[in-house]
């Protein structure tokens, strides 16, 4: 006997053996991304350690970690939303630099004499209508010229970068602050436009995401228009066939992924930089992070808040880690290294490798009967 | 006469176009074959870091240039295990690249005594020709100032173009490409010739980054490529797949890029930032324009979806 294996394809698999797939992939991609915490020669089990203690170990570090976990769910969601229709928009990052300035923008326009009650939903509505209006720019010519979403948006990151930064450090622009004469800044929102911290550092930001999350669950799940994006996700053909509008539909989700990554612009205005700051806004790439947010959620709503909580644990954890030895671009190794396990884990729910059954002699079974 | 502004500012763009060219034609024959890698800015970056440590440890400029190669190629494996034989989503398989290689380039630029980013030069690549054939009025600083790499860069397109266009194993990948079960069925192996081509871009990418710290900065820092890789992946469009119209493509974008450098020395004040978006405004209005025109050229028709033999 050759070859003892045959890769099968599986005809269902149910969603508790997709966990279980997802689970493994993620323990291989956590296992594989202790090789430089073994190279850099520090003990991975020490690593840990100083990640969980720096990340939830007082009431303090686990409210910064709320904090940072903000963004990451809102970016999670919107990538999740837009690949769920295999439309694959890798242009949060750009619609939250948008969405931070149009946020912003609106904060510093009202200014203070205004309650936080009206200010503070305001600037997040007008950080999702940044973002979404951003998206839009590529979302109408993927639906109606098939325009390469993937290379579209990547454009539109870089662009949206650059406009950030020519705001604040290429012109006396509106978001700039004029008064501080030193290193160019932005000008600091009104208090009121802050987000409410109603724990130690943990702000509202959180609960805002975490309602976004269980939004977007309840579209999915109990609405015709949830239905309609799962049609579309499974068969384009067949939503043509049913009478559902595509285009619209495209046109649609990724307006939907764009005002999520917005607002994800607009909470890092209220709750950490409380001015538009380039530097601040750009670092840590929430963007990108959020996609391995949603791939490791599995795109699941409700799994993407978990999986924010923890990315953003080992994010944060990151520079202390230099403390025990560890440089901190591990931490962006493990990233990548979880969407990379994730994406060829995803093989095992499709196909099983079974041993193969020795032939059958049909002679055999002929004498025999 | 070869002091002018054009001349010079046409110099630049050939220098900073190099990079593009070698990963973009690189990712043309992966492509071609029917994979997409978005990885190149991950290759890139693991060539960068790899060859300015090998040519500042051995002082040899084409030793870092063979090393950034590996590099390239042994990144692009990983994204090639897991699309060709996992079946892998390619754009997040590609996308895991990208993380991966950023966070360890940056890891490995970390290493060593002294830390590689804060290496100088230890020999690098210089101007080929010397003496007076570089002086020879418009063609000495357009054709003969350049590094090594340059020329190698026109020799890879020339040669892709003619492997794809002129050869028969040429369109065998292209056939991949197309359709990959009839050409299954006519006994060519698939996953051989997409692993093949993914490596061969990936080696191209590796060589991209490397002449970028062994000839265009002579030093490493952290996501030193600065989003050339994904400048690679989008001109791959823009050229329609033909190894030709990248040289085009990617000389044009250099120029674009090079703007700074060509108003300041006609004394014209532009923002800076303004001028870094200009490339990517002008390359995401070609792309809707061609999309929306009809004139992107098509792309190989299974780009993009996993060839899975149980399922023909």
């Amino acid at each position: 006997m050759t070859a003892s294996f045959v890769i099968e394809q599986r005809a269902v698999t149910s969603t508790r053996e997709r966990t279980k797939t997802l689970l493994a992939s993620i323990a291989v991609g956590l296992l594989l991304g202790s090789l430089p915490i073994l190279l850099s020669g520090a003990n991975p089990f020490a690593a840990y350690r100083e990640t969980i203690e720096v990340s939830v170990g007082s009431a303090r570090a686990f409210q910064e970690t709320l904090r940072a976990t903000t963004p990451l769910i809102l970016t999670g969601l919107a990538a999740a939303v837009a690949f769920r229709l295999r439309l694959y928009s890798i242009g949060a990052e750009g619609q939250l630099y948008i969405g931070a300035i149009t946020s912003c923008g609106l904060a510093l326009l009202f200014g203070d004499g205004f309650s936080p009650w009206f200010l503070v939903p305001a600037t997040v509505i007008a950080g999702a209508i940044g973002g979404a209006l951003w998206s839009l720019i590529v979302a109408v010519p993927r639906a109606y010229f098939g325009t390469d979403e993937v290379v579209g948006t990547l454009m539109l990151n870089l662009i949206a970068l650059h406009i950030m930064n020519w705001l604040i450090f290429g012109s006396v622009s509106f978001w700039r602050d004029r008064e501080n004469l030193g290193f160019p800044g932005g000008k600091p929102i009104p208090e009121s436009a802050r987000f409410h911290q109603f724990w130690g550092r943990a702000d509202i930001g959180i609960l805002l995401a975490i309602g976004c999350a269980l939004a977007l669950a309840f579209v999915l799940r109990r609405t015709a228009l949830g239905y309609e994006w799962r049609v579309i996700g499974s068969s384009e053909r067949t939503a043509v066939y049913a009478g559902m509008s595509v285009r619209r539909q495209i046109i649609t989700v990724l307006a939907v992924s764009g005002a999520f990554a917005g607002i994800a612009g607009a909470t890092q205005i209220a709750s950490v930089t409380y001015a538009l700051e380039p530097r601040g806004i750009e670092s840590g790439g929430l963007g990108f992070t959020g996609i391995v947010v949603a791939v490791v959620a599995g795109l699941n709503p409700r799994a993407i808040v978990l999986a924010a909580f923890v990315i953003a644990g080992i994010t944060t954890s990151g520079p202390s880690l230099n403390s025990i030895g560890v440089s901190p671009s591990s931490v962006i190794v493990l990233q990548g290294l979880l969407l990379l396990s994730v994406a060829g884990g995803q093989f095992f729910n499709n196909f099983t490798l079974r041993r193969r059954r020795p032939a059958i002699d049909v002679a055999q079974t002929r004498e025999a009967t | 006469m070869n002091d002018t502004v054009l001349i010079q500012s046409m110099v630049v763009a050939i220098t900073a176009g190099t990079p593009l060219v070698l990963a973009g034609t690189g990712e043309i024959l992966t492509q071609r074959s029917g994979i997409v890698n978005l990885g190149v800015e991950g290759m890139m970056l693991m060539g960068a870091v790899t060859g300015f440590w090998a040519t500042t440890a051995t002082g040899s400029a084409w030793l870092g240039i063979a090393v950034a190669m590996l590099a390239g190629m042994a990144t692009a494996l990983i994204h090639g295990v897991l699309t060709i034989h996992l079946y892998a989503n390619q754009i997040v398989s590609g996308i895991g690249i990208v993380i991966f290689g950023s966070g360890l380039s940056q890891f490995i630029g970390e290493q060593g005594s002294p830390p590689i980013a804060s290496r100088s030069r230890g020999g690098s690549f210089e101007p080929l020709f010397r003496g007076e054939i570089a002086d020879v009025p418009i063609v000495g600083p357009l054709l003969f100032s350049h590094d090594a790499i340059v020329y190698l860069s026109w020799a890879f397109a020339a040669a892709s173009s003619w492997y794809l266009f002129r050869t028969r194993a040429g369109m065998q990948v292209r056939a991949v490409g197309h359709n990959p079960g009839a050409v299954d069925a006519a006994g060519i192996a698939v996953a051989r010739t997409r692993m093949t081509h993914v490596a061969v871009g990936g080696a191209a990418a590796g060589a991209g980054g490397g002449h970028m710290t062994l000839a265009l900065f002579n030093s490493w820092s952290a996501g030193i490529t600065a989003g050339v890789g994904w400048l690679a992946v989008v001109l791959v469009i823009l050229a329609a797949w033909r190894p030709w119209r990248m040289l085009f493509a990617a000389y044009t974008l250099g120029a674009i890029s090079s703007l700074g450098f060509t108003f300041q020395l006609l004394g014209v004040g532009v923002p800076r930032e303004v001028l870094s978006m200009l490339p990517f405004i002008v390359t995401f209005v070609v792309l809707i324009v061609s999309t929306a025109t009809g004139g992107a050229g098509r792309a190989p028709r299974a780009l993009g979806e996993p060839y899975i033999r149980e399922r023909r």
